[in-house]
């Protein structure tokens, strides 16, 4: 049987990883950013194998969707990224102005080599979730490219850190997990009644219309939701995501059995505070209308997009601003 | 089933409506009964029967009447809609290939839907359904004029020409709905072509619509049969050939335009159904037009049925479901000598 690169990337990532973080970790140990000098080079583990790196990488060419994010999270700047023109909006300021001089070099799967290569990066990193290891070759005749895979696609802890180690600001990475662990404690500590009181979800739209989506742990927002905040989700949704995406879509039909005695519901929504209007749908259908989060008007829009540390800290600020300060009054 | 005519040729012996009505019909009893009682939530008989006669508001009637009800009509409607469009558009064209996807007019009908949704920020049925129209005929009218006509016109000229018009128009609907991320995401579920989602005043709508085009058909079919003759046979036995012609023009544009407004679009339903009845039931234009009423919602129903359970609990749009199914059908039609030496459905 030959397995999709998909499946072979995550297959190679959940077997590489573990051993990488190990690794990855003594790479890091060794010639370290503030010390080494220019020109020198590091060798990380990368889902793909060994890669020979500059130790301080100065063009950096982001090439997965989430990973521009990731890196920014760093401090590091970027000097190529995929093409985010037709999404810029959902994007926030910080964010827009982050990768408006950025060379755009294709779009969403689809790279663009050649301006990749016109880009001249001396590092290319990205996801091996959207990165095959015959995509992995051609990029590595531009430049030195580290592709990561953390145990999922939604485990932006091990992906930040993997990537935090191979351009060498592992000590950033440090920084940044540091102040979000704290903040993270503080919240959970201060509405640990509100958070054990309700019972938790995070949908979204389908697949098809007709459909919803649920928010897995697997995936970057499920992971903060379930794993890190310890908000309980309900007992009527299926925890498994048997197609590695992170997310799980449902007809609407389930939508009663699904989100069956959850207490509060949470959403995406634009940084404008609008709602797409495929969501807007979904919580307009008369079968959501009939659950007890419609009745009780606690369903609450976010427009953080998780991806590392630092846009983690900022979603449990949103969250609670808009969603825990008002359910402990 | 053959017989020895009188002319010492073979024909084939066509089996009789009172065996074969009863039999499709019963089929598509048990299609819409599926659709309305099988879904990812189980519903008891008493629910179900609850829900279609004395509804509460209970979930077991919000899920019937919310979403399958609406999914089942959207899927009688879309099915009747393009595979009638199919005959007509075969017919008329003596094209065994014509067909609404293949031919450009469902990409038309998108691409108006989608300029309704981005552009004029429309996203209901009844207001993109005019769009639908719109450019379903306009789409229409493109694929004839370059395809056609003149001296070069062709079974294949027409269908590359149809293919080529709709691979140009689904390339415009793609940059068109990626400008706007919000109106991507709306486009995105509507264009795979799927029976969900929809209203059941919507899905009412949309059978109501497909009932008036069908009513066009019923008054021009006597001259669509004239015209499967060929033009000069129809017009020796008096048939009206340019009004028949303008009156299939209306039919095919209000039909596709209903079925892509509604559902999205879906290609092949136009091609399989066809061209399965004409096996059975040979060129018999009268008989081909009755049955693809009661066949297109069996084959979509059929198709919106298997592509929730072959890859469950996620699914398969239906729009893909019948590319899987036509494909083949499709190829072995291009392949096949008759179509070659012959040309037009006989």
């Amino acid at each position: 049987m030959r397995l999709s690169p998909r499946l072979r990337a995550a297959l190679a990532a959940a077997v590489i990883v573990p051993l990488f973080a190990v690794t990855a970790c003594a790479s890091a140990a060794g010639p370290s950013g503030s010390d080494s000098a220019a020109g020198d080079t590091v060798v990380v583990d990368t889902v793909y194998g060994e890669v020979t790196v500059p130790a301080e990488p100065e063009r950096v060419a982001a090439i997965s969707y989430d990973t521009p994010w990731q890196v920014m999270s760093f401090d590091v700047p970027v000097v190529a990224t995929i093409d985010y023109t037709q999404w810029i909006d959902s994007y926030t300021e910080e964010q827009q102005a982050y990768v408006a001089d950025a060379a755009k070099v294709g779009s969403y799967g689809e790279i663009n080599f050649e301006a990749l290569a016109g880009a001249a990066p001396d590092i290319i990193v990205g996801d091996a979730y959207e990165v095959d290891e015959a995509t992995f070759t051609r990029l590595s005749e531009i430049a030195p490219t580290v592709i990561v895979g953390g145990d999922e696609r939604g485990d932006w802890q091990s992906l930040t850190e993997d990537l935090a180690t191979a351009l060498g600001v592992h000590g950033t990475w440090a920084k940044a997990k540091e102040s979000y662990v704290a903040r993270r404690d503080e919240v959970k500590e201060q509405y640990a009644d509100v958070i054990s009181a309700n019972t938790w979800a995070n949908f979204s739209l389908g697949d098809e219309a007709g459909q919803f989506s649920i928010q897995l742990p697997t995936g970057s927002t499920g992971n903060l939701i379930v794993n890190e905040m310890g908000l309980t989700y309900g007992e009527g949704i299926p925890l498994e995501d048997e197609g590695g995406f992170g997310y799980a879509s449902f007809s609407l039909e389930q939508i009663g059995t699904i989100l069956d005695g959850v207490t509060v519901g949470l959403t995406f929504e634009n940084p404008d505070g609008t709602m797409m209007p495929a969501i807007q749908d979904v919580i307009d259908s008369s079968l959501f209308q009939q659950l007890e989060i419609a009745k009780t008007g606690q369903v609450y829009g976010l427009s953080t997009s998780v991806t590392d540390y630092r846009s983690a800290e900022a979603w449990i600020d949103e969250l609670t601003t808009k969603v825990l300060e008002p359910l402990s009054k | 089933m053959t017989a020895l005519a009188t002319d010492g040729r073979r024909r084939a012996r066509r089996p009789s409506d009172a065996i074969v009505l009863p039999i499709v019909l019963l089929l598509l009893i048990i299609a819409i009964g599926v659709s309305i009682a099988v879904g990812p939530r189980t519903l008891s008989f008493d629910e179900l029967l609850a829900a279609l006669t004395a509804p509460t508001g209970t979930e077991a009637d919000l899920i019937v009447r919310d979403v399958r009800l609406p999914r089942t009509f959207i899927g009688i409607a879309a099915g009747s809609a393009l595979a009638v469009a199919g005959v007509i558009m075969q017919t008329l064209t003596r094209n065994p290939l014509a067909e609404p996807g293949l031919l450009g007019v469902n990409a038309g009908a998108s691409l108006a839907v989608a300029v309704a949704i981005v552009v004029l920020g429309v996203g209901d049925f009844g207001s993109t359904m005019w769009f639908a129209f719109a450019g379903a005929a306009i789409a229409s009218a493109l694929v004839a004029l370059i395809g056609g006509v003149g001296r070069g016109a062709s079974i294949g000229r027409l269908a590359l020409t149809g293919v080529a018009v709709a691979a140009v128009l689904s390339a415009a609907t793609s940059a068109l709905s990626l400008i706007d991320p919000a109106s991507y995401q709306q486009m995105r579920l509507w264009g795979a072509g799927a029976l969900g989602g929809r209203s059941l005043e919507a899905a009412t709508l949309a059978i109501a619509v497909v009932g008036i085009g069908l009513l066009l058909v019923v008054v021009i079919a006597p001259g669509i049969g004239l015209l499967a003759l060929g033009e000069d046979t129809a017009r020796a036995l008096g048939g009206r050939v340019g009004a028949v012609r303008t009156g299939g023009f209306i039919a095919i544009a209000v039909l596709c335009g209903a079925a892509t407004a509604a559902a999205g679009p879906i290609a092949f339903v136009g091609l399989l159904v066809p061209h399965a009845l004409r096996a059975v039931f040979g060129p018999d234009t009268r008989r081909l037009l009755i049955y693809s009423v009661l066949a297109g919602p069996l084959l979509l129903l059929f198709a919106d049925a298997l592509g929730g359970v072959l890859i469950a609990p996620r699914s398969i749009p239906v729009g893909v479901m019948t590319a899987f199914l036509g494909a083949p059908v499709l190829v072995a039609l291009v392949l096949s000598r008759r179509v070659q030496a012959e040309g037009a459905p006989s």
